[in-house]
Protein backbone atom coordinates (compact mmCIF):
# COMPACT_ATOMS: atom_id res chain seq x y z
CA UNK A 1 0.00 0.00 0.00
CA UNK A 2 2.85 2.89 0.93
CA UNK A 3 4.82 2.23 -2.63
CA UNK A 4 1.87 3.53 -4.60
CA UNK A 5 2.20 7.18 -3.04
CA UNK A 6 5.85 6.30 -3.85
CA UNK A 7 5.13 4.90 -7.51
CA UNK A 8 2.53 7.78 -8.32
CA UNK A 9 5.73 10.44 -7.11
CA UNK A 10 7.94 8.58 -9.47
CA UNK A 11 5.92 8.63 -12.04
CA UNK A 12 4.69 12.91 -11.63
CA UNK A 13 8.63 13.43 -11.02
CA UNK A 14 9.77 11.29 -14.54
CA UNK A 15 7.26 12.97 -16.52
CA UNK A 16 8.31 16.41 -15.63
CA UNK A 17 11.91 15.68 -16.04
CA UNK A 18 11.40 14.44 -19.11
CA UNK A 19 10.12 17.74 -20.79
CA UNK A 20 13.36 17.91 -22.44
CA UNK A 21 12.58 21.31 -24.78
CA UNK A 22 9.40 23.71 -24.93
CA UNK A 23 7.28 22.41 -27.08
CA UNK A 24 5.14 25.46 -26.95
CA UNK A 25 3.63 27.31 -30.25
CA UNK A 26 5.43 25.82 -33.12
CA UNK A 27 3.29 26.93 -35.26
CA UNK A 28 4.42 30.18 -37.17
CA UNK A 29 0.25 30.78 -37.41
CA UNK A 30 -2.11 30.17 -34.70
CA UNK A 31 -5.19 29.29 -35.28
CA UNK A 32 -7.86 31.47 -33.77
CA UNK A 33 -11.18 30.36 -31.54
CA UNK A 34 -12.08 29.34 -28.26
CA UNK A 35 -10.69 25.93 -29.05
CA UNK A 36 -7.55 26.56 -30.19
CA UNK A 37 -7.07 29.27 -27.16
CA UNK A 38 -8.20 26.60 -24.94
CA UNK A 39 -5.77 24.45 -26.34
CA UNK A 40 -2.89 26.94 -26.34
CA UNK A 41 -1.59 27.25 -22.60
CA UNK A 42 -1.79 22.82 -23.08
CA UNK A 43 0.93 22.69 -25.96
CA UNK A 44 3.69 24.26 -23.90
CA UNK A 45 5.29 22.91 -20.94
CA UNK A 46 7.13 26.02 -20.00
CA UNK A 47 3.71 27.96 -19.37
CA UNK A 48 1.61 25.29 -18.60
CA UNK A 49 4.14 24.27 -15.55
CA UNK A 50 4.44 28.05 -14.72
CA UNK A 51 -0.07 27.97 -14.35
CA UNK A 52 0.80 24.62 -12.14
CA UNK A 53 2.82 25.69 -10.16
CA UNK A 54 0.65 28.79 -9.37
CA UNK A 55 -1.95 27.03 -7.83
CA UNK A 56 0.70 24.68 -6.23
CA UNK A 57 2.25 27.32 -4.06
CA UNK A 58 -1.31 29.33 -3.51
CA UNK A 59 -2.43 25.92 -1.65
CA UNK A 60 1.11 25.80 -0.12
CA UNK A 61 0.91 29.21 1.22
CA UNK A 62 -2.06 30.41 3.27
CA UNK A 63 -5.51 29.75 2.64
CA UNK A 64 -6.74 32.96 1.39
CA UNK A 65 -3.44 33.69 -1.02
CA UNK A 66 -5.04 30.09 -2.61
CA UNK A 67 -7.54 32.39 -3.69
CA UNK A 68 -5.75 35.74 -4.18
CA UNK A 69 -2.84 34.35 -6.81
CA UNK A 70 -4.86 32.27 -9.24
CA UNK A 71 -6.93 35.80 -9.43
CA UNK A 72 -4.15 37.75 -9.72
CA UNK A 73 -2.09 35.78 -11.71
CA UNK A 74 -5.10 36.20 -15.04
CA UNK A 75 -5.49 39.81 -14.41
CA UNK A 76 -1.32 40.54 -14.62
CA UNK A 77 -1.43 38.13 -17.56
CA UNK A 78 -3.93 40.58 -19.32
CA UNK A 79 -1.80 43.59 -18.52
CA UNK A 80 1.35 41.59 -20.28
CA UNK A 81 -0.81 40.86 -23.11
CA UNK A 82 -1.91 44.67 -23.47
CA UNK A 83 1.80 45.00 -23.75
CA UNK A 84 2.72 42.58 -26.00
CA UNK A 85 -0.20 43.79 -28.07
CA UNK A 86 0.94 46.97 -28.29
CA UNK A 87 4.28 45.72 -28.64
CA UNK A 88 5.81 47.74 -25.94
CA UNK A 89 9.75 46.63 -25.09
CA UNK A 90 10.60 44.26 -22.42
CA UNK A 91 13.61 42.37 -20.91
CA UNK A 92 14.06 39.42 -22.97
CA UNK A 93 10.74 37.38 -22.47
CA UNK A 94 11.68 33.37 -22.86
CA UNK A 95 14.70 34.12 -20.54
CA UNK A 96 12.07 35.29 -17.88
CA UNK A 97 9.16 32.79 -18.64
CA UNK A 98 11.63 30.16 -18.31
CA UNK A 99 12.89 31.81 -14.66
CA UNK A 100 9.53 31.69 -13.69
CA UNK A 101 9.14 28.19 -14.14
CA UNK A 102 12.47 27.83 -11.98
CA UNK A 103 11.55 30.50 -9.22
CA UNK A 104 8.24 29.13 -8.29
CA UNK A 105 8.96 25.54 -8.71
CA UNK A 106 12.03 26.29 -6.22
CA UNK A 107 9.71 28.01 -3.99
CA UNK A 108 7.51 24.91 -3.92
CA UNK A 109 10.33 22.46 -3.16
CA UNK A 110 11.99 24.49 -0.49
CA UNK A 111 8.19 24.88 0.73
CA UNK A 112 8.78 28.82 1.16
CA UNK A 113 5.61 30.14 3.01
CA UNK A 114 6.15 34.06 1.49
CA UNK A 115 4.77 36.93 3.00
CA UNK A 116 1.08 37.44 1.04
CA UNK A 117 2.60 41.13 -0.99
CA UNK A 118 6.16 39.47 -1.79
CA UNK A 119 4.31 36.30 -3.21
CA UNK A 120 1.71 37.99 -5.06
CA UNK A 121 4.25 40.62 -6.26
CA UNK A 122 6.56 37.31 -7.41
CA UNK A 123 3.46 35.72 -9.26
CA UNK A 124 2.38 39.21 -10.75
CA UNK A 125 5.46 39.96 -12.32
CA UNK A 126 6.23 36.29 -14.04
CA UNK A 127 2.33 36.89 -15.10
CA UNK A 128 3.19 39.90 -16.83
CA UNK A 129 5.88 38.25 -18.57
CA UNK A 130 3.48 34.92 -19.49
CA UNK A 131 0.40 37.21 -20.84
CA UNK A 132 3.49 38.97 -23.03
CA UNK A 133 4.32 35.95 -25.13
CA UNK A 134 0.71 35.56 -25.01
CA UNK A 135 -0.28 39.34 -26.40
CA UNK A 136 2.42 39.04 -29.24
CA UNK A 137 0.46 35.78 -30.48
CA UNK A 138 -2.84 36.57 -29.97
CA UNK A 139 -4.13 35.57 -33.80
CA UNK A 140 -5.49 38.74 -35.85
CA UNK A 141 -7.49 36.84 -38.39
CA UNK A 142 -10.03 34.33 -36.68
CA UNK A 143 -12.27 34.80 -33.64
CA UNK A 144 -9.23 36.76 -31.55
CA UNK A 145 -12.68 37.20 -28.80
CA UNK A 146 -12.93 33.38 -28.79
CA UNK A 147 -9.57 32.63 -28.47
CA UNK A 148 -8.56 35.11 -25.52
CA UNK A 149 -11.53 33.20 -23.82
CA UNK A 150 -10.38 30.01 -24.16
CA UNK A 151 -7.13 30.72 -22.95
CA UNK A 152 -7.90 32.74 -20.07
CA UNK A 153 -10.33 29.70 -18.85
CA UNK A 154 -7.72 27.11 -19.65
CA UNK A 155 -5.25 29.13 -17.71
CA UNK A 156 -7.30 29.32 -14.84
CA UNK A 157 -8.47 25.04 -15.26
CA UNK A 158 -4.42 25.13 -14.97
CA UNK A 159 -4.36 26.70 -11.83
CA UNK A 160 -7.09 24.88 -10.38
CA UNK A 161 -5.13 21.58 -11.36
CA UNK A 162 -2.38 22.41 -9.17
CA UNK A 163 -4.58 23.57 -5.69
CA UNK A 164 -6.04 20.11 -6.70
CA UNK A 165 -3.15 18.34 -6.99
CA UNK A 166 -1.63 20.37 -3.42
CA UNK A 167 -5.35 19.51 -2.20
CA UNK A 168 -4.90 15.56 -2.82
CA UNK A 169 -0.98 15.95 -2.26
CA UNK A 170 -1.69 16.69 1.96
CA UNK A 171 -3.52 13.19 2.01
CA UNK A 172 -0.55 10.84 1.87
CA UNK A 173 1.01 11.25 4.67
CA UNK A 174 4.88 11.02 5.25
CA UNK A 175 5.38 11.83 1.78
CA UNK A 176 5.96 15.75 0.57
CA UNK A 177 4.48 15.24 -3.02
CA UNK A 178 3.63 18.82 -3.48
CA UNK A 179 7.85 19.27 -2.29
CA UNK A 180 8.63 17.14 -5.24
CA UNK A 181 6.41 18.24 -7.68
CA UNK A 182 8.11 21.67 -7.04
CA UNK A 183 11.40 19.48 -7.36
CA UNK A 184 10.86 18.60 -10.80
CA UNK A 185 9.23 22.00 -11.88
CA UNK A 186 12.26 23.29 -10.84
CA UNK A 187 14.34 21.32 -12.52
CA UNK A 188 11.97 21.14 -15.66
CA UNK A 189 12.99 25.50 -15.08
CA UNK A 190 16.58 24.73 -15.44
CA UNK A 191 16.07 23.26 -18.80
CA UNK A 192 13.73 26.15 -19.90
CA UNK A 193 16.57 28.43 -18.90
CA UNK A 194 19.38 26.75 -20.11
CA UNK A 195 17.54 26.33 -23.58
CA UNK A 196 16.49 29.98 -23.63
CA UNK A 197 19.72 31.40 -23.15
CA UNK A 198 21.79 28.96 -25.42
CA UNK A 199 22.72 29.42 -28.77
CA UNK B 1 -24.31 36.60 -35.46
CA UNK B 2 -21.55 34.62 -35.29
CA UNK B 3 -19.35 37.98 -33.91
CA UNK B 4 -21.76 38.76 -30.78
CA UNK B 5 -22.53 35.45 -29.71
CA UNK B 6 -19.39 35.07 -27.27
CA UNK B 7 -20.05 38.46 -26.07
CA UNK B 8 -23.56 37.29 -25.52
CA UNK B 9 -22.86 34.40 -23.65
CA UNK B 10 -20.11 35.96 -21.43
CA UNK B 11 -22.78 38.70 -20.50
CA UNK B 12 -24.78 36.50 -19.94
CA UNK B 13 -22.20 34.60 -17.22
CA UNK B 14 -21.65 38.09 -15.96
CA UNK B 15 -24.77 39.10 -15.00
CA UNK B 16 -25.75 35.67 -13.38
CA UNK B 17 -22.77 35.96 -11.32
CA UNK B 18 -23.59 39.98 -10.66
CA UNK B 19 -26.64 39.13 -9.24
CA UNK B 20 -26.17 35.90 -7.42
CA UNK B 21 -25.41 37.43 -3.82
CA UNK B 22 -28.44 39.35 -4.07
CA UNK B 23 -31.81 38.05 -1.65
CA UNK B 24 -33.96 35.61 -3.86
CA UNK B 25 -36.82 38.07 -4.70
CA UNK B 26 -33.54 40.13 -5.69
CA UNK B 27 -32.29 37.77 -7.57
CA UNK B 28 -35.82 37.22 -9.41
CA UNK B 29 -36.37 40.86 -10.20
CA UNK B 30 -32.56 40.95 -11.49
CA UNK B 31 -32.98 38.35 -13.89
CA UNK B 32 -36.26 39.30 -15.15
CA UNK B 33 -35.38 43.10 -15.86
CA UNK B 34 -32.16 41.41 -17.46
CA UNK B 35 -33.98 38.99 -20.00
CA UNK B 36 -37.04 42.06 -20.46
CA UNK B 37 -34.29 44.27 -21.26
CA UNK B 38 -32.39 42.62 -23.81
CA UNK B 39 -35.58 41.32 -25.89
CA UNK B 40 -37.27 44.88 -25.68
CA UNK B 41 -33.83 46.68 -26.50
CA UNK B 42 -33.01 44.35 -29.06
CA UNK B 43 -36.07 44.85 -31.17
CA UNK B 44 -36.81 48.45 -30.55
CA UNK B 45 -33.75 50.47 -30.10
CA UNK B 46 -31.79 51.59 -33.65
CA UNK B 47 -28.32 49.52 -34.37
CA UNK B 48 -25.39 51.39 -32.87
CA UNK B 49 -21.72 50.20 -34.53
CA UNK B 50 -20.85 46.62 -33.28
CA UNK B 51 -17.76 47.95 -32.22
CA UNK B 52 -19.63 50.84 -29.39
CA UNK B 53 -21.94 47.80 -28.77
CA UNK B 54 -18.93 45.68 -27.99
CA UNK B 55 -16.83 47.58 -26.42
CA UNK B 56 -19.94 48.85 -23.46
CA UNK B 57 -20.67 45.34 -22.91
CA UNK B 58 -16.80 44.64 -22.43
CA UNK B 59 -16.97 47.56 -19.79
CA UNK B 60 -20.10 46.01 -18.32
CA UNK B 61 -19.01 42.31 -18.14
CA UNK B 62 -15.96 43.62 -16.17
CA UNK B 63 -17.88 45.63 -13.63
CA UNK B 64 -20.58 42.37 -13.12
CA UNK B 65 -17.86 40.16 -12.80
CA UNK B 66 -15.55 42.46 -10.68
CA UNK B 67 -18.81 43.16 -8.32
CA UNK B 68 -18.21 40.00 -6.64
CA UNK B 69 -15.44 40.96 -4.59
CA UNK B 70 -16.86 43.83 -3.19
CA UNK B 71 -17.26 43.51 0.65
CA UNK B 72 -21.24 43.50 0.37
CA UNK B 73 -23.12 43.95 -2.53
CA UNK B 74 -26.75 45.99 -2.52
CA UNK B 75 -29.58 44.31 -3.38
CA UNK B 76 -30.07 48.23 -5.82
CA UNK B 77 -26.51 47.61 -7.27
CA UNK B 78 -27.19 44.26 -8.39
CA UNK B 79 -30.40 45.66 -10.24
CA UNK B 80 -28.33 47.83 -11.77
CA UNK B 81 -25.72 45.47 -12.77
CA UNK B 82 -28.88 43.47 -14.48
CA UNK B 83 -30.24 46.35 -16.25
CA UNK B 84 -27.26 47.71 -17.59
CA UNK B 85 -26.39 43.94 -18.71
CA UNK B 86 -29.61 43.43 -20.14
CA UNK B 87 -29.70 46.76 -22.27
CA UNK B 88 -26.16 46.02 -23.20
CA UNK B 89 -27.31 42.49 -24.14
CA UNK B 90 -29.53 44.32 -26.16
CA UNK B 91 -28.02 47.22 -27.96
CA UNK B 92 -25.11 44.30 -28.99
CA UNK B 93 -28.32 42.05 -30.35
CA UNK B 94 -29.62 44.83 -32.33
CA UNK B 95 -26.15 45.83 -34.09
CA UNK B 96 -26.29 42.69 -35.42
CA UNK B 97 -29.57 41.77 -36.33
CA UNK B 98 -30.15 38.99 -33.94
CA UNK B 99 -31.99 37.73 -31.08
CA UNK B 100 -29.80 37.82 -27.81
CA UNK B 101 -32.76 35.05 -25.91
CA UNK B 102 -31.24 31.84 -26.64
CA UNK B 103 -27.76 33.24 -26.27
CA UNK B 104 -28.06 35.03 -23.14
CA UNK B 105 -30.70 33.53 -20.93
CA UNK B 106 -29.10 29.65 -20.87
CA UNK B 107 -25.84 31.15 -19.63
CA UNK B 108 -27.10 33.61 -16.97
CA UNK B 109 -29.65 30.94 -15.14
CA UNK B 110 -26.23 28.87 -14.98
CA UNK B 111 -24.00 30.63 -13.58
CA UNK B 112 -27.25 32.00 -11.50
CA UNK B 113 -28.07 28.87 -10.25
CA UNK B 114 -24.63 27.69 -9.69
CA UNK B 115 -22.83 30.87 -7.93
CA UNK B 116 -25.80 30.89 -5.42
CA UNK B 117 -25.17 27.46 -4.94
CA UNK B 118 -21.64 27.57 -4.41
CA UNK B 119 -22.34 30.96 -2.15
CA UNK B 120 -24.71 29.47 0.09
CA UNK B 121 -22.07 26.59 0.79
CA UNK B 122 -19.32 28.20 1.60
CA UNK B 123 -17.62 27.95 -1.79
CA UNK B 124 -17.11 31.70 -2.27
CA UNK B 125 -13.70 30.36 -3.68
CA UNK B 126 -15.11 29.08 -6.89
CA UNK B 127 -17.34 32.10 -7.94
CA UNK B 128 -14.46 34.56 -7.45
CA UNK B 129 -12.31 32.87 -9.46
CA UNK B 130 -14.88 32.72 -12.31
CA UNK B 131 -15.00 36.14 -12.02
CA UNK B 132 -12.01 36.86 -11.88
CA UNK B 133 -11.43 34.97 -15.48
CA UNK B 134 -14.79 36.74 -16.82
CA UNK B 135 -12.53 40.42 -15.52
CA UNK B 136 -9.54 39.11 -17.38
CA UNK B 137 -11.66 38.29 -20.75
CA UNK B 138 -13.56 41.81 -20.65
CA UNK B 139 -10.15 44.01 -19.56
CA UNK B 140 -8.09 41.91 -22.62
CA UNK B 141 -10.84 42.42 -25.36
CA UNK B 142 -11.03 45.96 -24.06
CA UNK B 143 -7.46 46.38 -25.08
CA UNK B 144 -7.81 44.40 -28.10
CA UNK B 145 -10.50 47.29 -29.50
CA UNK B 146 -7.57 49.87 -29.07
CA UNK B 147 -4.90 47.91 -31.02
CA UNK B 148 -5.55 48.20 -35.13
CA UNK B 149 -3.53 45.03 -35.93
CA UNK B 150 -2.66 42.41 -33.44
CA UNK B 151 0.52 41.22 -34.22
CA UNK B 152 -1.35 37.34 -34.24
CA UNK B 153 0.61 34.60 -37.06
CA UNK B 154 3.77 35.78 -36.43
CA UNK B 155 6.65 33.26 -35.42
CA UNK B 156 6.61 31.87 -32.10
CA UNK B 157 8.22 33.43 -28.76
CA UNK B 158 10.06 30.08 -28.93
CA UNK B 159 10.97 30.07 -32.47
Amino acid sequence: MKRKPLIAAAIFAEGMLAALHASAHTGAGLRGGLVAGALHPWTGFDHLLAMVAVGLWGAFLERRLAVALPIAFPLMMVAGAALGMRATPLPPVQPAIATSVLVLGTCIACAWRAPAWLALTIVGVFALFHGYAHGRELPSAADPIGYSAGFVVATGLLHVGGIAFAELATRVPRLPLTRVAGAAIAAAGIAFLDRSLGP
Amino acid sequence: MNAVALPLVLLGLATGVAIAPAARSTRAIGFVAFALLAGIVARLASPIPLDAALRGSWIVIGLCAGAIHLPRTSGRLALVFACASGGCAGMLAASSAALPEGYVLPPAIAALALASWCLCHGAHVAVKILASWLVAIALLMASLHGVPVTPGDRLDHLE
